[in-house]
């Protein structure tokens, strides 16, 4: 009998022993380990830092901002961020569409944003940062960012079917692609001026992703829907890696803005 | 349990049967009219297997031996050299699904590996191919086999919850004895059609307490010719098998064993697909200690350690057909560990209690390189790993001549994707894979054996089983299937498919007759089925659509099988075989690959140095086609074999020359289990010899 329940109690030990898993380890890291630093400066007694997800590129980046007292180095959580971008051709200038900051989060950083709408190639990228808070300190630098090209193009620009209003269409998210469903996020923008670029919403957007050199799609993509400050969120599958092609279309209620758009997007 | 059939199963067997005796009569009075290669000496369905340890007889429970191969083959006067293949064919109730000349698929009464479990000495060795290409038989050599056991009808429970059975293949076990020596053989064949040649040499050592058997083949082949003469591209192969058997008795009472098979393919063209397979590896070992000391009321315990790797590599790179470059390799890992206890509680009573544990892992991708841009990459088989635990547990009470058995598994499975990317995969077809999938199988058997002496038997068996799905059935993601060209998706959640089997047999056997008879019917709950799905788009416009696993309502098999053996002078022999099956769906409709009537008279004739043999064999036309697959009707065909041995003796070496013909007619044919009609060989002349040493 005893070698009965060893060979009962063996194979339930192995059994046992392989479905225990590993318990994950918990650590305090910089908030800024993995940014980049885009530029910063000091002004009145404040050091202001400017960091991004990835080297800036045309189109929709992530900006967040840090202010310090110089001196202490204390972080400063009570200020309100201003970003004011200026592309300078020599002939001409125009700002870009920005998403201002709101509060600052737990680890002090003002989360922003600003459409590059054209590489520094074109010209000379200046970005202000303001800086102001409820007791009346203010802080102002000025950086100049590069601002490369993306391998494949992450803005959209064209003119509105409807009224030839210059329309400015560019992708937040998938940032990283990866096969499976991902967040497919779009922020629209409208150029009103030289110097203005208000959000747009209340478009309807239709997507279709397509693979051109096998000739097939991908099922259950969700289309983006209008979430508010220009922002549009849907999914998108890649049912594989490799070049695919989102296509899109987009409605102002029955008229057709624009159709035959597409982002060309590599996992 | 009666309420299992489906409602039009009483009416649809009714309907056949008079049919059905109507086939297998006139298999038996015009035995020329039917099929495959068949080997003299393939009907012994032995109610009870021998374990030949030479140390120790062990009975064993019932085995039907199917088909002795390699040594113990002595006498049957056919070709040493014959592939798995050709043994498998020429077994009673098993068939082949064939893609090309290499690997083909075991089918047991009609049902393929989806529900049919293949075992190397009693392991289970996965396919690491998602398109089934390399069946556990590919890896093993006939000149290491000892035999081919085939189970089911309840007898399988020891194995597997499956309900087809389980087809296992017994290596050659090296030889014990009580003097010190040295045996051996060497072997070389050459095939006209297609240059065909392998070779092999076996070498072996027994001791008195220890044998060692080394067994290395190497086969090669290029195109084969169809009976027109047209080479028939892509069907060429070359392999190499090293197995290495130890064996060890530590105490009078007291057995181990080790295995390890090394198996290398190459350079194999499968003409019925896109791809081809540069290279097919598979490693096999298993270390079994066993004990015949008795020990209260038992007697007869055993403790297994198993394990495999199998790799396997597709691609299209030989192909010149412009379609873009491929690569799908696959791998498939199994470890395990089983022990094996038998008991005598009271005379002519045997209670065998096993348990399992066991570990399998399936990965498999496909990766496509458009010019100019980056490859895309995708999971096929999402790195599933199952585990499962399994206990077993039969009684058997024998009373004169008739024995009742009754059997019962319990099985546990867990199976679940280790790969981040094939969650992923699986989540944006709108599943989620991501927890584990636990199920519980197994079924109950129950037997009744009446034997009369050693001349007759007759046996009546049923069992109910529950299946889980296969890897591809429920993870895989767009498996291209050449023989309709649709891709297949699995489906998460498919219920456990349950069946309810029902086997009769009969049994003769004296010395100048030998006759047998099996027939058997299956009714199966949520049957397993791949259907097309319209909402979902195919990857590319070469193919038909897609198609999703799903259950259906119910389906039901049913079939038979006759082989007789007559002495009809004392140096002649007469065999003849004959083997059915047909299987629907709920509302009557064929399921797919339904083998044909299949059919074999054989005449040998055995005298002094010399035996010959001649052969008819052949397959009835087969309109019985799938709606569910892209099948077309197969027309009948006969074939004639010829087999002509010479015993010789060079010195004090005995030797054995053998010249055959298969296909002599040169008949233009494919089986109706032959993927995308590709024609069989043509005429094919084969020299081989052997040697003992």
């Amino acid at each position: 009998m005893k070698r009965l329940a060893i060979a009962f109690i063996l194979p339930a030990f192995l059994l046992a022993a392989s479905l225990s898993g590993c318990k994950e380890k918990i650590k305090i890291t910089d908030p800024t380990e993995n940014l980049i630093a885009i530029g910063s400066g000091v002004n009145n007694g404040y050091l202001i830092e400017v960091f991004s997800d990835d080297s800036l590129m045309t189109g929709y980046n992530k900006l967040y901002v840090r202010v310090k007292n110089n001196a202490t180095e204390e972080v400063l959580n009570g200020f309100t961020i201003t970003f004011a971008p200026m592309m300078d051709m020599g002939t001409m200038q125009h700002a870009a569409p920005v998403e201002n900051p709101g509060k600052a989060d737990a680890d002090g950083l003002y989360e922003g944003a600003v459409v590059f709408i054209m590489p520094s190639t074109a010209g000379t990228w200046t970005l202000g940062v303001h800086a102001e808070d409820a007791q009346g300190n203010v802080a102002d630098i000025d950086l100049i960012p590069m601002v490369g090209m993306p391998a494949e193009a992450r803005i959209l620009s064209f003119e509105s079917d409807i009224d030839a209003s210059k329309l400015f269409v560019s992708l937040c998210a998938p940032r990283n692609p990866e096969v499976g469903l991902n967040d497919f996020e779009l922020a629209v923008h409208k150029k009103e001026s030289m110097m203005s670029f208000p959000p747009l919403d209340g478009l309807t957007i239709k997507i279709e992703p397509e693979m051109p050199s096998m000739g097939h799609g991908s099922p259950n993509n969700v289309d983006p829907v209008s979430v508010g400050n220009g922002h549009y969120l849907g999914k998108v599958n890649f049912t594989m890696t490799g070049y695919w092609k989102v296509n899109l279309t987009i409605l102002q209620g029955q008229d057709t803005v624009k159709s035959h758009l597409a982002f060309d997007i590599t996992l | 349990m009666a309420g299992i059939e489906p409602p039009g199963f009483y009416y649809n067997s009714y309907k056949m049967n008079s049919k059905y005796l109507y086939i297998l009569l006139l298999s038996i009075a015009v035995p020329l009219a039917a099929a495959a290669q068949q080997l003299p000496d393939t009907f012994r369905a032995a109610p009870w297997m021998q374990l030949r340890d030479s140390a120790h007889a062990v009975v064993l429970h019932q085995i039907m031996i199917s088909k002795d191969c390699g040594d113990a083959r002595e006498g049957s006067g056919q070709r040493p050299m014959r592939s798995i293949d050709e043994y498998v064919e020429a077994t009673p109730s098993l068939s082949l699904m064939s893609r090309g000349a290499f690997g083909k698929e075991p089918m047991l009464r009609g049902m393929n590996t989806d529900r049919l479990r293949v075992t190397v000495d009693g392991m289970p060795v996965m396919y690491a191919c998602i398109g089934k290409m390399d069946p556990a038989t590919s890896y093993v050599e006939s000149n290491n086999l000892d035999r081919i056991e085939v189970q089911s009808g309840g007898d399988e429970l020891a194995f597997t919850s499956s309900p087809g059975g389980t087809l296992n293949l017994k290596t050659l076990d090296p030889k014990i004895g009580s003097e010190d020596k040295h045996y051996g053989r060497a072997g070389a064949e050459f095939q006209s059609n297609g240059a065909g040649r392998s070779a092999f040499l076996k070498w072996g050592r027994s001791s008195e307490n220890w044998g060692v058997l080394i067994n290395s083949t190497w086969r090669a082949r290029d195109n084969y010719s169809d009976a027109r003469g047209n080479p028939i591209d892509f069907s060429q192969y070359r392999k190499a098998n090293l197995a290495m058997a130890l064996k060890w008795r530590p105490g009078k009472k007291n057995i181990v064993d080790a295995d390890l098979i090394l198996d290398e393919a190459w350079n194999v063209g499968y003409p019925a697909l896109p791809m081809d397979v540069p290279r097919a590896s598979a490693q096999l070992f298993t270390l079994e200690w066993k004990s015949y000391r008795p020990r209260g009321k038992s007697d007869e315990r055993s403790l297994r350690f198993f394990s495999n790797r199998v790799l396997h590599v597709m691609n299209n790179y030989t192909r010149d057909d412009g379609s873009m470059r491929m690569d799908m390799p696959g791998e498939s890992a199994v470890i395990g560990i089983s022990t094996w206890i038998k008991w005598q509680p009271g005379e002519k009573q045997t209670l065998r209690v096993k348990s399992e544990w066991m570990h399998t892992t399936a990965v498999a991708s496909m990766t496509m390189f458009p010019e100019g841009e980056k490859e895309m990459y995708m999971l096929t088989w999402p790195d599933i790993a199952k585990e499962s635990w399994a206990g077993f547990m039969a009684y058997t009470l024998g009373r004169k001549e008739v024995e009742w058995e009754g059997s019962l598994r319990l099985e546990t499975q867990l199976s679940h994707s280790r790969s981040a990317m094939g969650i992923s995969q699986w989540e944006a077809l709108g599943q989620d894979i991501s927890k584990p999938d636990t199920r519980f199988l197994g079924g109950g058997g129950l037997t009744w054996r009446y034997h009369k002496e050693r001349t007759f038997s007759l046996e009546a068996k049923s069992s109910v089983n529950l299946r889980a799905p296969t890897v591809s059935e429920q993870y895989g993601l767009y498996i291209y299937n050449a023989s309709d060209a649709f891709v297949y998706l699995g489906n998460p959640a498919l219920p456990n498919e349950k069946s309810l089997q029902i086997s009769l047999g009969a049994n003769y056997d004296n010395k100048v007759l030998q006759a047998g008879a099996e027939c058997y019917a299956y009714a199966f709950r949520d049957y397993i089925i791949a259907g097309i799905d319209t909402n979902l788009l195919p990857l590319n416009d070469q193919q038909s659509g897609v198609k999703v696993y799903r259950s259906i309502k119910a389906a039901h098999l049913f079939g038979g099988n006759v082989h007789f053996r007559v002495q009809l002078l004392p140096h002649l022999t007469l065999m003849l075989r004959a083997d059915y099956v047909d299987a629907r769906d709920f509302e009557g409709n064929y399921l797919p690959f339904i083998p044909p009537l299949k059919g074999s008279a054989t005449l040998r004739y055995a005298r002094g140095k010399f035996d010959l043999s001649a052969e008819i064999s052949g397959a009835a036309s087969q309109n019985k086609v799938s709606r569910y697959n892209g099948e077309d009707a197969t027309a009948s065909y006969f074939l004639v074999n010829v087999n002509a041995a010479y015993n010789y003796k060079v010195l004090s070496l005995k030797g054995k020359l053998l010249l055959t013909a298969k296909n002599l007619t040169n008949t233009y044919f494919w089986d109706h289990l032959d993927w995308n009609n590709v024609p069989r060989p043509g005429r094919n002349i084969i020299l081989s010899t052997v040697i003992d040493f």
